[in-house]
């Protein structure tokens, strides 16, 4: 299951990018139901994640946009990932 | 020692607000209780500090026997974070503070009724709010705390970053009170301290950040080790650089796994009560309490049980030693330890047997001993 947490989406430079953090996350999902499913294709599609085929490509486009601007590429930051668990309890303290 | 009744200074609540005191009531209840105190004699103080000192001897050595035999199970400690722990304890990864809950009734030894050794709280009003009590109230008196001195000295022998971020969840006053207290503390040992809300920090796909994009190289958490490892960036702990505050071995002493664990490791100790993972072995009434509870959630004692939403990873069950009642109050004694040594008494009183977020911070003194 993929949680609203790990989907964290930037803005940058104009366009919208998931993280890095989703990418894997849905990757890995890809290719563990590929191979599942016993799919011609599946080791491909467990290779691309390993390469980072799906990741790299929307890198590589802010990678393109930034270099056209000259500025250098600032990381995407996945936010909202602690503090799921503590939402249960009124306190962490003891 | 003695529990003495006493008139509350008419300005207490504007005394609390002047030092930053913002929970002294919690939900409408005063939290702070200056309508008694407790009076201890020199002798019963370093008795404390002693056992206190012995007993934090005793659980650092049990850790190291759980690291050295994988004692993971015994302590609820899942598989897969076992390696975190491990390695936080083989790097020697420097302890804060943390608070032994005693019960003591001034006649026989004190015995550990629990280790709050990962998220402690009641420090401020330890160290800070009845410091201020006794000076104006016992100026001529004493107190065991050196609370406040001993934090900003441990500081520096954490050897962390000049740059400390502090960290907890949202909506709960006690806990940001606790924090900003910390943060205070090291800002006066010449850290720079900056606040960040847990869901705040940020992952950039190799480090934790704040929201300035700048690399948590350090980090104070009044956040347990067992909800950090089950949130999502949990599996990102391992990989990245962040010093945590307290360390992952803080887990191994915070779970009540370790209560057996001591008990089978120096059986019969004083300050000890016989604790093992199965109910009916200690030969006496047993209190059951969940391995990774808070606040006294989740506990069977005769006659008693309170509810929580803890005890999935399972239980220990302990001799219960009912604490003392005086007044029609039940006292438990928090020790505290900074950096490994014991430096502070808090007392909370609750009028049942086991002492839950609602029971309220009583103040202490002691006469110190005359010189002849």
């Amino acid at each position: 299951m993929i949680r609203a947490a790990q989907i964290a989406l930037v803005v940058m430079g104009g366009g919208l990018f998931m993280s890095a953090v989703y990418h894997q996350h849905e990757q890995a999902r890809r290719c563990a139901e590929a191979r599942r499913q016993n799919l011609p294709d599946r080791e491909e599609i467990c290779a691309s994640g390993s390469s980072g085929s799906s990741w790299h490509s929307h890198f590589s486009s802010f990678g393109s946009a930034s270099s056209r601007s000259g500025s250098a590429p600032a990381p995407s930051v996945a936010r909202g990932g602690f503090g799921g668990t503590g939402a249960h309890f009124a306190s962490a303290g003891g | 020692m003695r529990r003495i009744m006493r008139n509350p200074r008419a300005d207490y609540r504007e005394r609390a607000r002047r030092m930053g005191f913002s929970f002294a009531d919690i939900a409408g209840e005063p939290y702070w209780d200056e309508t008694a105190c407790w009076q201890l004699s020199a002798a019963e103080v370093d008795g404390l500090e002693e056992a206190t000192n012995e007993i934090e001897r005793l659980a650092r050595e049990a850790a190291d026997h759980a690291v050295r035999n994988s004692l993971h199970a015994e302590l609820g400690i899942p598989q897969s974070v076992w390696p975190l722990v491990v390695a936080s304890w083989e790097k020697q990864e420097p302890s804060l503070y943390g608070r032994l809950d005693l019960r003591f009734d001034g006649a026989s030894a004190p015995l550990l009724l629990e280790y709050n050794a990962d998220t402690p709280t009641a420090l401020f009003e330890a160290a800070v709010v009845q410091w201020e009590w006794l000076t104006t109230v016992y100026p001529k008196s004493d107190q065991f705390n050196s609370l406040h001195e001993a934090l900003i000295a441990a500081w520096p022998t954490l050897k962390l970053p000049h740059r400390v971020h502090f960290t907890c969840q949202r909506d709960s006053e006690e806990d940001r009170g606790t924090v900003d207290y910390l943060r205070d503390t090291a800002i006066q040992a010449g850290h720079a301290g900056e606040f960040l809300y847990i869901d705040e920090i940020g992952w950039d796909g190799s480090r934790f950040v704040d929201l300035s994009t700048r690399e948590i190289s350090a980090i104070f958490k009044l956040y347990p080790w067992e909800w950090l490892l089950r949130d999502n960036f949990g599996g990102k702990i391992a990989g990245a650089a962040t010093r945590w505050i307290e360390p992952a071995w803080r887990l191994m002493l915070s779970s009540k796994g370790l209560l057996a664990l001591l008990w089978r490791l120096f059986p019969d100790h004083p300050n000890l009560l016989p604790a093992f993972r199965e109910p009916g072995r200690t030969g006496a009434p047993e209190i059951k309490k969940p391995l990774f509870g808070r606040e006294g959630a989740n506990m069977t004692a005769p006659g008693l049980t309170t509810d929580g939403p803890y005890g999935e990873e399972g239980f220990v069950w302990q001799r219960f030693a009912e604490l003392p009642q005086v007044g029609g109050q039940y006292a438990v004694f928090g020790s505290w330890i900074i950096a490994g040594v014991a430096h502070g008494l808090g007392i909370r009183e609750d009028r049942t047997a086991i002492t839950r977020d609602s029971s309220r911070f009583v103040p202490h003194f002691f006469e110190p001993e005359t010189q002849s």
